[in-house]
């Protein structure tokens, strides 16, 4: 195998707009008949192509609605890209959303086994590893409290706890940096870099240029789902700075 | 037979998905896993009284005989009926982390044949206190439950990828289960439909699987070859449909929950 961790062709992901509105036979029957059913494509990502290679961080800049989240998704395996090929070795943990599949209704204990087994691992290993999560969400005296009493912030550390708890070959991080208290988020960095340091290939979404430019080598901008500009971290945020202006 | 490994290797995530939902289900309260019992218990009973009076005449054992067809009519019924809206409601799920989808149909399928076996213990203690002596078929009880298990996994995964994209199902399908109801044979004798009729009820997938489990349970019989081959057809039928449509529309899932 290469060392190639993620590797992008061409890829287009295409959203029909009018999907959103219609939602039963009979408003499509309508429509089709009055022929209102306008296919409005809005194109999230055009023909991106890029190639990322094992144990590189490397940010993803772009203004809202660049796509950045869509490239990232269409990475994780969530979204199908409408055509062009998306190619990656290695386990991936995306932390597209923290406590994605958490359920409210349920304790933090339980919420931990049932979001392992959503990403995967077994209940024998979430049993080995339990104290270590609990120990880095610093959530001790609140473990068989529901987690619907819980505020944002702790739901956010529970989530990044058992996501990072087993060294990923490709971690995606998306915006999440921004939730948790300053101490919490040190704790994040820290933890990131220790995975950098281990071969982890990362790629993260940030607004704050600041963070990027700590944590990343590379860096791709997006812009209207067009790649334009990748490479040296430095020169892709100045870029982006100036496209800001 | 691929997809048979790849949901094996799933197993441990659709027992935390059926662990959630009953948590879920008895949380807060006091009888909790009681209730699993109780409520059908309760329910059979009170339903066993009323149809007892109009049927009395025409069937023997009249309550095992609804009991049998009520509690297979209310595992399909039930089953589909979640299944439908599995996707739908982890939604925000899917959208986020990579996980096959029909995971989430099917662990409502299996949630829901938990809730069966509840249903199953009511009717034991049904029987033993109406003094009924089960025949010796009777220990065979779990192929009919196999089987409708099978048919309605298949039935799950068509509604729930088709009702993401067509939320109209959603309501159609209510009323079709009502209607189904009627059509499944649970309350009355099947003699009672005009011959020309019959047919309706006798091809209904969901009766031929009632049929099976009282031949076993009820008259003491293994069900004939015919019997077999119709409710075996029904699950591969099925399946294959259910698997199929799903498959087309997986990737269109995440665009639409």
């Amino acid at each position: 195998m290469s060392n190639v961790a993620i590797k992008l062709e061409d890829v287009t992901m295409v959203f029909d707009l009018n999907k959103e509105n219609i939602s039963g036979f009979k408003e499509y029957i309508i429509k089709k008949i009055k022929r209102q059913i306008v296919t409005e494509k809005f194109h999230a990502l055009k023909q991106v192509s890029l190639t990322i290679p094992k144990g590189e961080v490397v940010g993803i800049l772009g203004f809202n609605g660049a796509g950045k989240s869509t490239l990232l998704k269409t990475i994780a395996g969530v979204l199908m890209p409408t055509s062009g090929r998306v190619e990656s070795h290695g386990k991936i943990a995306p932390l597209i959303e923290l406590g994605a599949g958490f359920d409210m209704e349920l304790t933090a204990r339980e919420n931990i086994y049932l979001n392992g087994a959503i990403l995967g691992y077994s209940r024998k290993f979430i049993e080995a590893k339990f104290d270590e999560i609990v120990d880095f969400a610093e959530i001790h005296e609140f473990l068989d409290v529901p987690l619907k009493n819980y505020s944002s912030g702790m739901v956010a550390r529970i989530g990044f706890s058992i996501a990072t708890v087993v060294k990923p070959d490709i971690l995606i991080v998306d915006e999440i940096l921004s939730v948790g208290d300053y101490k919490f988020q040190q704790k994040c960095e820290e933890r990131i870099k220790a995975m950098i340091s281990g071969e982890t290939t990362v790629i993260m979404v940030s607004h704050s240029i600041e963070q990027i430019r700590g944590m990343c080598r590379k860096a791709f901008l997006l812009d209207r789902g067009t790649l334009i500009a990748s490479g040296d971290v430095e020169e892709v945020c100045n870029q982006y700075m100036n496209l800001s202006n | 037979m691929k997809i048979l490994s790849e949901i094996y290797g799933y197993r441990e995530l659709l027992f935390e998905l059926v662990k959630r939902d009953l948590k879920i289900k008895y949380r807060r309260s006091s009888l909790g896993v009681i209730w699993s019992v109780l409520n059908p218990l309760l329910f059979m009973m009170i339903t066993t009284i009323i149809f007892s009076t109009m049927f009395k005449n025409q069937i023997e054992n009249f309550p095992i005989y609804f009991l049998s067809g009520q509690v297979m009519y209310a595992f399909f019924a039930e089953s589909t009926g979640m299944a439908q809206t599995g996707l739908i409601d982890n939604g925000s799920l899917i959208k986020k982390v990579y996980t096959p989808k029909y995971i989430f149909p099917l662990s409502k399928i299996c949630f829901s044949l938990v809730n069966m076996s509840f249903s199953l213990i009511a009717i034991l203690i049904i029987i033993f206190i109406m003094g009924y002596n089960l025949p010796v078929t009777a220990a065979l009880f779990f192929i009919p439950i196999i089987l409708i298990f099978i048919f309605s996994a298949g039935v799950g995964l068509l509604l729930s990828s088709l009702t993401v994209i067509y939320r109209d199902i959603l309501h159609i399908y209510g009323i079709f289960l009502s209607l189904l109801s009627f059509f499944s044979a649970t309350f009355y004798p099947i003699q009672i439909i005009p011959a020309s009729y019959r047919g309706l009820v006798e091809y209904n997938p969901v009766y031929v699987f009632i049929a099976y489990f009282r031949e076993l349970v009820l008259n003491g019989r293994l069900p004939d070859l015919q019997l077999n081959i119709v409710a075996v057809m029904y699950c591969l039928v099925s399946v294959v449909v259910g698997y199929k449509v799903f498959k087309k529309n997986e990737n269109k899932i995440v665009l639409y929950v």
